[in-house]
């Protein structure tokens, strides 16, 4: 019988595992809500402020080379990348697709021979930036499941500077967005220099604003909010999709656990049947033989 | 019938208040101003202090404090994107003078190498003194 003692013991663990994985899931699918309305009640500001630069853009097109968030670069020496990732594994391929994104676009920059350097928002991709010894110049990990303001404006800063001062001359951000549940999409955008997706306006409005306390200073600080703003959006999407990516694979984790289960049960009942048979057969032998 | 104006405020959670009012005072990089229906176009900075909002048939105003943002005003709609915000009904004195220096002791012993510390702790300093300002004013003007 040691045979199926120790596939009881196996079909124990297995269920172990289960109960693990499935309360795993059903908290994801919980948070998953809650990131999914944070995701949504930042939307506000980001239109807002879209709006309002946009326009500003648009009325200042002589100021361009006045304000140094409206530079455009003609040739990009260096770029700042950021990063964002979850800080926590067992979300399926979510943060291996965001990396993957993440080095393919640094190889696309590398063979312009552009200097990349790295702002890492999450523990998984610090790790990795700092693997491959990518230049870190800023990080930020334990985010928690509420996306904060504060916790990204110091990192970022250091990015926001290096383009503003000149050091840098373009900053992107690698993220996974949200489609659906089902699916999550990993991400590179543009964040500066601006594109025109970002200074696109429905309809014109002509008229000049009056600015206090000035056009340039109101300008530089303005884009730097809007940066910040696009981040944690991004942010906030980012752990969105981890919520859903962790539930799937935990649910897939889950129902792999039941089967496996299954499969055992079925081989103890078979060799506790075959020594069954085996003891009966010995017996009637034994019979037989008397 | 009084003249409205649209307005929204929002910082970067959440959509704090959004509908018309008859007019409201924010506290600009240059001090105090006061905004009323049909203000030409105008943007600007704002730096932490008190918002009060005049909302239509009622006597008392809505208080919030802001820790610094920007106001845009456009078509008789107006916009704060503020960094951030809260309800005055929330503050607790003691608690704020307290956030307040530990604020500044945060920033007088950080060195400049740790930005990340500076920023955070400039704008813990930001909020403490937008809330504290905000206390000041109902104190003065609100329970007497």
């Amino acid at each position: 019988m040691a045979a199926g003692k120790e596939i009881r013991s196996k079909i124990k663990s297995v269920q172990n595992t289960q109960k693990i994985t499935r309360a795993m899931q059903m908290v994801s699918t919980s948070k998953m809500r809650k990131t999914q309305e944070r995701m949504r009640s930042a939307r506000p500001y980001a239109d807002n402020i879209r709006r309002v630069m946009a326009h500003l853009a648009q009325v200042n097109q002589s100021s361009k080379n006045i304000i140094p968030f409206l530079r455009n670069p003609e040739k990009i020496e260096r770029a700042g990348i950021i990063l964002i990732t979850s800080d926590k594994g067992l979300c399926g391929g979510l943060n291996a697709n965001a990396i993957k994104v993440f080095l393919e676009h640094i190889r696309q920059l590398q063979q312009n021979s552009v200097e990349v350097e790295v702002c890492a928002l999450g523990q998984k991709g610090l790790v990795a930036a700092n693997r491959l010894k990518l230049m870190v110049s800023g990080s930020a990990v334990a985010l928690g499941d509420v996306p904060k303001m504060e916790q990204i404006i110091g990192p970022l800063s250091a990015m926001l500077q290096g383009f503003h001062d000149g050091k840098l001359d373009a900053v992107y951000v690698v993220y996974t967005h949200f489609v659906n549940t089902m699916k999550q999409q990993a991400t590179v955008e543009q964040l500066l220099p601006l594109t025109e997706r970002d200074l696109k306006l429905k309809n014109e409005m002509p008229w000049d604003y009056i600015y206090e306390p000035s056009e340039i200073e109101v300008l530089d600080e303005l884009v730097r909010r809007y940066i910040e703003s696009v981040v944690y959006q991004c942010l906030a999407d980012n752990m969105a999709s981890e919520q859903a990516s962790r539930m799937v694979a935990m649910k897939a984790a889950t129902d792999n656990a039941g089967s496996a289960i299954n499969n055992l049960r079925l081989s103890y009942n078979k060799s506790r049947q075959a020594s069954i048979t085996k003891e009966l057969a010995e017996i009637v032998a034994g019979s037989a033989a008397v | 019938m009084v003249k409205l104006m649209r307005l929204d405020l929002v910082d970067s959670e959440h959509q704090i208040f959004s509908g018309d009012v008859e007019h409201f005072v924010a506290t600009a990089s240059d001090g105090e101003i006061g905004i009323y229906p049909n203000h030409i176009p105008l943007i600007c900075k704002l730096k932490p202090g008190v918002l009060r909002l005049q909302v239509p048939n009622e006597k008392y105003q809505l208080i919030y404090a802001v820790s610094g943002g920007f106001l845009e005003i456009q078509d008789n709609h107006a916009t704060i994107l503020a960094d951030i915000v809260e309800r005055t009904e929330k503050l607790d004195e003691e608690r704020l003078i307290a956030e307040h220096e530990a604020a500044l002791a945060r920033i007088k012993h950080s060195d400049s190498s740790q930005t990340l510390d500076v920023a955070k702790a400039q704008a813990a300093l930001d909020v403490a003194i937008a809330q504290l300002k905000a206390l000041d004013y109902i104190r003065k003007h609100v329970n007497h």
